[in-house]
């Protein structure tokens, strides 16, 4: 900015337009006159530069947190918690609150005592985490990989498409996607194919899965 | 409430961003497009974010916050506006909300001076120093220069994210720049190398 009080009316409108000339978002007469001060005015020329020279600053400054990687872990269990409140609540209408929650609670008695006569061990392990209820697919098998660093998003999206994967949350900030194979795949098979693709640079297993 | 973040009657659609078509994958649902979506902003957000409230504790929040209304709302997205434009409303709504919680536990008043003092250069780097000459910048400032120069919006775009009229946005940047006079001299390339 200038304190220059004999400025034109036609260098103040320019000045005033510049940070945007500056980002390339001015269009049609107003960059046209821009572009005419900054090729007579010296004082428009000057702020010109500084404000490039801002910008390119401020562009450049990537010292700013990234969110945490955990953040959309913590967005998706708000979301889902949310989703089943309202669901319930849609459900039951509120005078018959109550008698549900009374209902719902024996029913539950009834069942844990059921469940204690019966022989646990012989049940398959089902079980659900407390933290985010995942989509249907990722109650498949599920592997880890990363990706080559010259493999762009088109070509990661084509593989998943391919063999038809899908993407378990986001990846992290390392840049490890999980996957869910396809209902009934053999995961040992998909182990090796992954492995073998030039676009993948490593495949895992999830912690979960090798534990199992 | 029915509040449509940054869009209005008078911007035209947007069609062919790729952006556009993940929104409504997001309003069918589709947690994975979600997913995408929240890598494609999570930085431009934190960034965005922690310059506007200047508060690092709180920003992860924020972008929770922001993203959950996107959720909740993106069968609501008329396609107005750009999509970015949507989203940095919804951010500065946010953003002026917990500006406003700040407030409420301080006393200060924001500095009344037309121009501000430089900061002390010394060693400073140039990306430094200009930050912290727009840290004493007052959020609807800082906001305007924000948008501007780090996100590269036009000032009819920045009026939308606002809520303001487009000559309030022109007078914010002019009264920032007025503030940051010593700041932008000393950024001149052309200038003496010695600064304040």
């Amino acid at each position: 900015m200038t304190d220059d009080a004999a400025l034109t009316a036609s260098e103040r409108e320019a000045l005033e337009l510049l940070p945007w000339h500056v980002n390339g978002t001015l269009e049609g007469e107003e960059r046209e006159q821009v572009r005419r001060e900054l090729r007579s005015s010296l004082t428009c020329r000057l702020e010109y530069e500084r404000l490039a020279r801002m910008q390119g600053l401020m562009q450049g400054d990537d010292a700013e947190q990234a969110a945490s990687d955990r953040g959309f872990e913590r967005l998706m269990a708000r979301i889902n918690a949310d989703g089943r409140a309202s669901a319930a609540v849609a459900r039951q209408p509120v005078h018959w609150l109550p008698l549900a929650q009374a209902a719902t609670l024996l029913v539950l008695v009834a069942g844990a005592a059921w469940w204690w006569r019966e022989d646990a061990a012989i049940r398959p392990g089902t079980y659900q985490t407390l933290t985010v209820e995942q989509p249907a697919a990722s109650q498949a098998a599920q592997l880890r990989l990363v990706f080559k660093a010259d493999v762009t998003q088109a070509e990661r999206r084509a593989l998943f498409a391919e063999l038809g994967l899908q993407l378990v949350g986001a990846p992290t900030m390392d840049g490890i996607y999980t996957v869910a194979l396809p209902d009934d795949a053999n995961a040992r098979e998909f182990f090796h194919r992954l492995g073998s693709d030039p676009r993948v640079a490593l495949v895992t297993t999830p912690p979960e899965e090798s534990a199992r | 409430m029915d509040r449509r973040y940054g869009e209005t009657p008078e911007t035209p659609p947007d069609g062919g961003e790729p952006e556009v078509a993940l929104v409504a994958r997001i309003a069918a649902r589709d947690q994975q497009a979600f997913a995408e979506f929240y890598v494609l902003y999570r930085r431009r957000l934190a960034r965005f974010l922690g310059r506007v409230i200047a508060s690092s504790g709180t920003v992860d929040e924020l972008i929770n916050d922001v993203m959950y209304v996107v959720w909740q709302d993106a069968a609501r997205f008329e396609r107005r506006s750009k999509v970015s434009t949507w989203v940095f409303a919804i951010a500065w709504h946010k953003a002026l909300r917990a500006l406003e919680r700040q407030q409420r536990g301080k006393a200060t008043a924001l500095p009344e001076s037309e121009e501000l003092a430089a900061p002390e250069r010394g060693a400073l780097e140039d990306r430094e120093w200009l930050r912290r000459g727009l840290d004493q910048l007052t959020p609807e400032h800082r906001l305007v220069v924000e948008l501007t120069f780090f996100a590269g919006c036009s000032y009819g775009e920045i009026a939308q994210i606002a809520g303001c009229p487009v000559n309030t946005v022109k007078t914010r940047m002019f009264h920032a720049r007025r503030k940051l006079r010593d700041i932008l001299k000393a950024l001149d390339p052309y200038g003496p190398k010695e600064r304040p």
